[in-house]
Formats: structure tokens, C-alpha cells, sequence
């Protein structure tokens, strides 16, 4: 592979401390360089355009059942978008459920190099893996799926911790996972009786414990196994009006934790958007976010990322069974519900976005409040939570919109007017910097997912490097227009070393690496762990404990992240 | 109006995509633009050219652009696929999807069309001079939003599940329908001057539309209760218009003609109507 400098851009490498610096990038072997020779180089003219590092995006759905259910359920989706071949890519289909290789090159057309897969229920593991090999280009890690596992449920009813610290490591290393995924703690479980938990101190059927139980316990486990991402956590009550009381209360369930060495967070609130509506009903909705992101400002436990709404056809997809049947109910659309055995459910049903809607016109004004009200942009992150708010092509929207208040204010006024009176957006006069950009899309998500080498461009790091078409020092927000254009289709994007785009045209299609986590268990504490599984699994699951593990073949290209070291009795 | 005229070379056994053929793609480029325009035929992509000897006048706007394909293309799908302003004349019989999604202008087939003619269609007219087939005006697979808009008017016989999931809009037809004409219909408006075939109406929940049937129909459905039988102004509005606008002669003959009126479907709580005009 010929070394590569990309030379004399505007560069924003928020990690390392380098904001809009005119400069040259060197890189070699897939990592970044201190120098290479330039005359054996190949070298890539970055003058008056933006270098950042590739994109790390921290929530997506790519891979597994849930978006093959609905890319079964959505034939009128895969019509409205069709991506024929080119010289270096497959045919496919795009739009809110595409396939598994226009996923990998649209994401590296926009500059993103990695992407996490954010549930994935640990029995269609397999399912995860075998699409996530079929996702080229970028790197990948999957989130396996806790807060509704029989497993967990029993160690937090027995308030056995280290039984449970041993069963996460278990966990994610037979199913190769990255982090700890809880969706719904409790609610999923009580929906495979038709009901759901009413708040974080709600009752989980047959185990009599609270959700507030479940994610105190994943989390303070979480933290002593000293796991790289805290938990990833989608809260109870989602979409209802008057959520945002949920979630502030599941932040400070568990803000006592104490996080693991190096870090200051303890829980990743996931698309927080929809979890800070406030109101009685959907005819009393207002924004919740400034409710929110207060306790966010006083609290650097907690972290966020968006959610953002965009206004389309979309296909919402989440693990979060319950309110998925009451989506369904809301909208009469056409729904699948998917329960995963003894560990978690799923539901799908196609949603429209639209402006003239009070409600979605109030749900995008919260998603950009909370982006623009929480001070400190290493705690909050741009995502889409592809594909419920909308597909994750339109995230050069959403920097246009967090980047000028003039394309907010369009927009605004194309909406319904709920969106000025019962937002605050309207007042909100902060425009995101191109180093913010950087921080929200990739310095951030990087550091707050464990990856060392990702999100920056310091000597070491992953030769991962996205050019833009745009010249920041020329660049004023009124033309949001133009940052749309140049992050849609990336000038370059570089992954490990290799141009995989060129002028927005993928040119090369490397495989990828897929991440995973190893957290070390005490042997003999592993050992009595594995008899009780066996023990449960020959009662009540449909495979043998044997077939259950996702052998390394699936993983051809992984790359293993090992854990802190726990902290054990 | 300029007139640009495409001559199938060949009919060939794997259909060609050509939703390049429209009036909105096609004004104000050159002709060796719209001669180099891309067509796929199954995953090798071809040109234009490669398919028709493409002659004639390309307009700067798609309102002054008349396409004529002179020539059968039964295996040319998607032609006129979202047009929205403009004329397409197909002189033969043309392939699936043609006018699918279509928002404006004249699209005009002398011969039959194939299946999912005027799918989705938004706005504009459709002129089918021979049959079609199954699912003309029809919802894509998965969709729940079919026709909104526009008018197809169809000289012969078409086949099932025409206008499913249909919302406005009109389709006329002359000769006979195939089952499930208006299937999951929720709004808008079928004429059948022929026999109407059998489940008409399925599931149409109704909100403000009709299937009006003057050949008689196959099998009404158990879940379509009887109502009145009447003579609505609004009918003989309607056919006068069929017949000074559309050409449609044969609705003079059902001017003072009673209607039966049914409503249903029941099986989904609908409110949609069946007139049946009395022999």
C-alpha cells in the first residue's frame, strides 16, 4: 500500500487539540505517521478544503434481524431507491432499510469510517456478524443486547453482581459484543405478557425487580469490569409525553456509580430525542429538553446522542417491543413484533415524518435543542438513530442545521407552528463550529467508545482520514447549503490507509474489521457460571449450549479490545 | 410542442428499464444527450441508443415535449415512470410500470400495457387504448398509499387487484376487470362500463369513494350490505363529462339508468360504495 499525504487542508482533530490548522497529514501502513518521504507518497492536494478524522458514528442500526424484518416488511422502501453497480461496488438498495452493502459505501461516502451497530439480541448474534461481513469498508462493533435477559434478571433478582459481572464478560465474548445494550430495561420482558413496566420503579413480571434495579446493577457491573463504552442505554418510557422525568431519573439512578479508571462517565442515554417530551398527551406535548440538558450541564456522568427526526419515510426499528405495538396502534401502520426467546424482543413499523405534524414538528425542534443546549459537545452526539428518526444519508442535514441558524429558521418556518411555541429553538442562537462538528461526529464518539486509535490524527492512530469540499475560512453559515453538499459526498475519504472514496465515487471496498470486548472472569467463578447456564439452557432454549457461541470464522477480520480489568470479591 | 421519436430496434427477451423515456427527463438536453441517456437491461447498463434509433426535436421545457415510441416495446418498462408535464405516445403495446408514479401530462398507449400501469399515480392522464394488466393504478407491494391522483382511462379489460389501495383519483374502464378491482380502496373512483369481476371492493374502508359498475358484476361480496336504489345527479355529471372530455362514449348510454346502491366492506367497518346500474 503506497503511503499517502494529504496536504494543506484545514484540519480538525479536536483530540489533538488541532482546530482548523493549515497542515499536512502523513500516513503509512494504516496508521498516521509522523513523516513519509513525499516522493514515494501518493499525495492528495487538501487546500481549501476540511481533513478531519474518519467518522465514528456511536448508534446505527445496520445488521441483524431487526433490519432484515424490516427490510422484509418495506418492498415500497428498497423501490423508491435502487443503487445499481459501478465499477468497484454491488447493485443494492438504499433508503431507511438498505442493504448491507450500500450501507458500508454510503456511510464511507460521507466520510464515516466506523459505525456501531446498536442491538443486537445475543441469540441472532450469527445473523449480526455474517451482515456485518457483508458491510464493507468500514469498522464495525455490535452492542449486545442485557437489560431484558433472563440472565441478568435472575442475578439482579438473586443481587448477585459478580455472577452477573461474569455473565456480561460470558456474554459479549461468546457473541462477540462491544458493550451492553439495555432497551426498555423490564418492559421488553413484561411485553411477552402484553404489558410494558410503567416507570423506573415498575414492577418486571416473575422477577420482581424494578428497571431502576436493572440498570444500577448493569451499570455498577458494567463499570467494575471496566468494560471500554459505559452502557448503552435506551430508558424506559420512550416516545410518551412526560418522558423526560424518566430520564433524568435514570441518570441519577445511577449517578453514585463509580466509573472505571480514566473516564468520568457512567451511562450513554441513547436518542435522547425521543425520551425528553414533556406534557400530559400528545395534545399537551412540548419540549422536555431543557429539562434534560440542565441535569446534563450539572452532571458529567451522563452522556447523549440525539436522535434526531428528519422529515421522511422511515422505517422505525428498536428492540423496544412495546412501544413499538403502540407506534402501531398511533399510526395504524403496518407492524412486525419479534420476540428473541429468553432474552429480548424487537418491533418494526414504517413511519412518515412530517413537518405539518405538531408533534413530529416538535420532536425535531428537541432533538436539535438538545444538541444545542448541552454546553459541553464531548457529551453529546449527532446521530439520526438510524433509521428511527430518519436514514443516516441525511446527517449532512443535521450539521447544516446544528451548524446555521438560518437553515433552522427555513426549516422552521416550513413546519408546523408548534415548533416555535412549544420549543425554544427558535431562540437559540448557537451555530456549531467546524471543530465542534468534528467533536460531535467523531473525537467524541470515539474517545467515549474506548476506540484510542479512532477519532483523532495523531501519531499511531488508524490512517482513517475524511477530506471535504469546503473551505471553512471562506464558509459562513447562511451557506448551509454547501455543508450539505460537501459532507453528503466526501472529496476523499481514507480508510486505513487506503482511498476507499474519491470525488464521492467509492473506489475501493476493503473488508473492514468488526471490534469486540474480552473481560477477563476469575476461572473457577466462570466455571460455576457455565454449569448454571447449561443448566438453564437445556430447560428453556431452542439451541444447545454448544451451538449458542459465534465462532471466530464469523469474525474474519476482529480485532479484540480488552477490558480494564475487573474488579471482583 | 416538439416531437422526439424513439424506434424500438428489437424486442428482446430481458425487459429494459427506460424511465428515461419522459418528457421530464428528456427536455432540454441535446439529442446526443438524450441519445447517451442510460437505460439498464438486468444489470448491464446500456444507452438509449443502443435500444432505439432516437430522432427528432428535444424542447428546452417537458410541457412542449411530445415523445413517440413508433413501435411495439411490450419489454420497456417504466416508460413515462414520474412524468409530470409533457405527452409520451407509445404505438404498440408497452411494458410494465409504464406511467407508474406519473404527476402530470398525457401518456398515451395504442396498444396494451403490462402490469402496474399508472401505479401510484399522482396526477395526469393515462390512455390505455387496449387492456392492462394486473395492478394498473395499483399500490407498489408493501405500500399502503396506491393512486392519489390523475386518470386512467382503459379501452379494454384489466386485470386483478387494479386500483388497490386507491385514495383519489379515477380509473375508467371500458371492458371487463379481473377480482379485486378497488381492493383496499380508500377513496377515489372506478368506472366499469364492462363486467366487474369478482371480491370487487375488498376491504375498502371508502372515505368519499365509488366503484361504479354498468356491465353488471361477477359476485358481489357477502359484506356488502344493500342500501337504496337511486339516480344521483352526480352520475349523470360525471358520465357527461366521461364522454365530452375523455371520449368515452359508451357513458351516455347510463345517464337516467337507476344505480343499486351497496355499501361496505363490512369485513373492515368501511363506508366505500358499490353502484350497480340496472340491466
Amino acid at each position: 500500500m503506497k503511503d499517502i499525504i494529504v496536504k494543506g487542508g484545514y484540519v480538525y482533530d479536536p483530540l489533538s487539540g488541532v482546530d482548523g490548522e493549515r497542515m499536512d497529514i502523513h500516513l503509512s501502513a494504516g496508521k498516521v505517521v509522523e513523516e513519509v518521504p513525499e516522493r514515494d507518497a501518493k499525495v492528495i492536494d487538501a487546500k481549501g478544503k476540511t481533513v478531519m478524522p474518519g467518522g465514528v458514528d456511536i448508534h446505527s442500526h445496520i445488521a441483524g434481524s431487526k433490519i432484515n424484518l424490516g427490510r422484509l416488511l418495506r418492498p415500497e422502501d428498497h423501490r423508491k431507491d435502487p443503487v445499481p453497480r459501478s465499477k468497484h461496488t454491488r447493485g443494492g438498495v438504499g433508503y431507511s432499510c438498505p442493504s448491507t452493502f450500500v450501507t458500508g459505501y454510503r456511510y464511507a461516502q460521507m466520510g464515516y469510517t466506523s459505525v456501531m451497530e446498536a442491538a443486537m439480541p445475543p441469540i441472532g448474534a450469527r445473523h449480526v456478524h455474517e451482515e456485518l461481513n457483508d458491510t464493507p469498508i468500514i469498522d464495525k462493533a455490535a452492542f449486545t443486547l442485557f437489560g431484558n435477559n433472563y440472565f441478568t434478571l435472575k442475578y439482579v433478582r438473586e443481587g448477585d453482581k459478580e455472577k452477573l459481572k461474569a455473565f456480561m464478560a460470558w456474554l459479549l465474548k461468546v457473541t462477540k459484543g462491544y458493550a451492553v445494550k439495555i432497551v426498555n430495561p423490564g418492559g421488553v420482558e413484561n411485553w411477552k405478557w402484553g404489558r410494558n413496566v410503567d416507570g423506573l420503579d415498575g414492577n418486571v413480571e416473575g422477577f420482581d425487580v424494578t428497571p431502576r434495579q436493572v440498570v444500577t446493577m448493569l451499570a455498577e457491573a458494567n463499570e467494575e469490569l471496566g468494560l471500554p463504552h459505559t452502557i448503552h442505554l435506551h430508558c424506559n418510557n420512550l416516545g410518551i409525553p412526560g418522558n423526560w422525568e424518566t430520564t433524568v431519573d435514570t441518570m441519577d439512578a445511577v449517578a453514585g456509580v463509580k466509573p472505571t479508571k480514566g473516564r468520568k462517565n457512567t451511562v450513554h442515554v441513547v436518542h435522547c430525542q425521543f425520551n425528553a417530551l414533556d406534557g400530559d398527551s400528545w395534545m399537551t406535548l412540548k419540549s422536555g429538553a431543557s429539562k434534560v440538558a440542565k441535569y446534563v450541564n450539572a452532571h458529567p456522568h451522563v452522556t447523549l446522542d440525539m436522535g434526531q427526526v428528519i422529515f421522511t419515510d422511515t422505517t422505525t426499528m428498536t428492540g423496544d417491543g412495546p412501544w413499538q405495538f403502540r407506534l402501531h396502534g398511533l399510526t395504524g401502520n403496518k407492524w412486525v413484533n419479534s420476540d428473541v426467546e429468553m432474552e429480548a424482543g424487537a418491533g418494526v413499523v414504517p413511519y412518515t415524518f412530517k413537518k405539518n405534524n405538531p408533534a413530529n414538528a416538535i420532536q425535531w425542534g428537541i432533538g436539535l435543542e438538545i444538541a444545542l443546549m448541552v454546553k459541553d459537545p464531548w457529551r453529546v452526539y449527532m446521530t439520526t438513530d438510524h433509521p428511527n428518526g430518519g436514514p443516516f444519508i441525511y446527517y449532512p442535514k443535521v450539521l447544516a442545521w446544528l451548524m446555521s441558524r438560518k437553515a433552522r429558521t427555513d426549516t422552521m418556518l416550513e413546519s408546523n407552528k408548534a415548533v416555535m411555541k412549544k420549543t425554544s429553538l427558535a431562540g437559540n442562537y448557537r451555530e456549531y463550529t467546524f471543530n465542534e462538528v468534528a467533536i460531535v461526529t467523531r473525537a467524541a464518539t470515539a474517545k467515549v467508545l474506548g476506540f484510542k486509535d479512532k477519532g483523532h490524527l495523531g501519531v499511531g492512530a488508524d490512517a482513517d482520514v475524511s477530506v471535504y469540499d469546503v473551505d471553512p475560512s471562506k464558509w459562513r453559515p447562511s451557506q448551509y447549503a454547501e455543508i450539505e453538499r460537501a459532507f453528503r459526498l466526501a472529496s476523499y475519504t481514507i480508510k486505513g490507509g487506503e482511498v476507499v472514496v474519491k470525488d464521492g465515487e467509492v473506489t475501493s471496498t476493503p473488508l473492514g474489521s468488526t471490534y469486540w470486548v474480552k473481560a477477563e472472569t476469575p476461572p473457577e467463578l466462570e466455571q460455576e457460571l457455565v454449569k448454571e447456564l447449561e443448566a438453564d439452557f437445556k430447560k428453556y432454549y431452542t439451541v444447545s449450549f454448544r451451538n449458542y457461541p459465534v465462532e471466530d470464522a464469523y469474525l474474519p477480520t476482529q480485532r479484540v479490545v480488552k477490558a480494564q480489568g475487573g474488579v471482583w470479591k | 410542442m416538439k416531437k422526439l421519436i424513439l424506434v424500438p430496434k428489437e424486442v428482446t427477451a430481458i425487459p429494459v428499464e427506460a424511465e428515461v423515456i419522459s418528457p421530464t427527463v428528456i427536455a432540454g438536453r441535446t439529442l446526443d444527450e438524450v441519445q447517451r441517456l442510460n437505460v439498464y437491461q438486468g444489470k448491464v447498463k446500456l444507452t438509449l441508443a443502443d435500444h432505439f434509433d432516437v430522432t427528432g426535436e428535444v424542447a428546452e421545457t417537458p410541457a412542449e415535449q411530445i415523445i413517440v415510441v413508433d413501435g411495439d416495446a411490450p419489454h420497456v418498462k417504466y416508460m413515462g415512470a414520474a412524468m409530470d408535464a409533457g405527452r409520451l405516445v407509445v404505438k404498440g403495446d408497452a411494458g410494465m410500470h409504464t406511467g407508474s408514479q406519473m404527476a402530470g401530462g398525457e401518456l398515451t398507449v395504442e396498444g396494451s400495457a403490462a402490469d402496474w400501469a399508472g401505479a401510484e399515480m399522482k396526477g395526469g392522464v393515462l390512455r390505455i387504448d387496449g387492456d392492462a394488466r394486473h395492478l394498473l393504478g395499483a399500490a407498489y407491494r408493501g405500500s399502503s398509499e396506491g393512486m392519489t391522483g390523475g386518470c386512467i382511462v382503459v379501452g379494454g379489460g384489466v386485470g386483478s387487484e387494479a386500483a388497490s389501495f386507491m385514495r383519489r383519483g379515477m380509473i375508467v374502464v371500458k371492458g371487463d376487470t379481473a377480482p379485486f378491482t378497488g381492493v383496499h380502496m380508500n377513496g377515489g373512483e372506478i368506472l366499469v362500463f364492462g363486467r366487474a369481476g369478482k371480491r370487487l371492493g375488498a376491504q375498502a374502508k371508502g372515505n368519499g369513494g365509488f366503484m361504479a359498475c354498468f356491465g353488471g358484476v361477477e359476485e358481489l361480496l357477502p359484506t356488502y350490505m344493500y342500501d337504496t336504489t337511486y339516480s344521483p345527479t352526480f352520475m349523470r355529471l360525471y358520465l357527461r363529462q366521461l364522454a365530452e372530455t375523455l371520449n368515452v362514449e359508451e357513458a351516455l348510454r347510463y345517464l337516467d339508468k337507476p344505480l343499486k346502491r351497496y355499501r361496505g366492506d363490512l369485513a373492515v367497518g368501511g363506508n366505500a360504495e358499490i353502484l350497480i346500474a340496472e340491466p
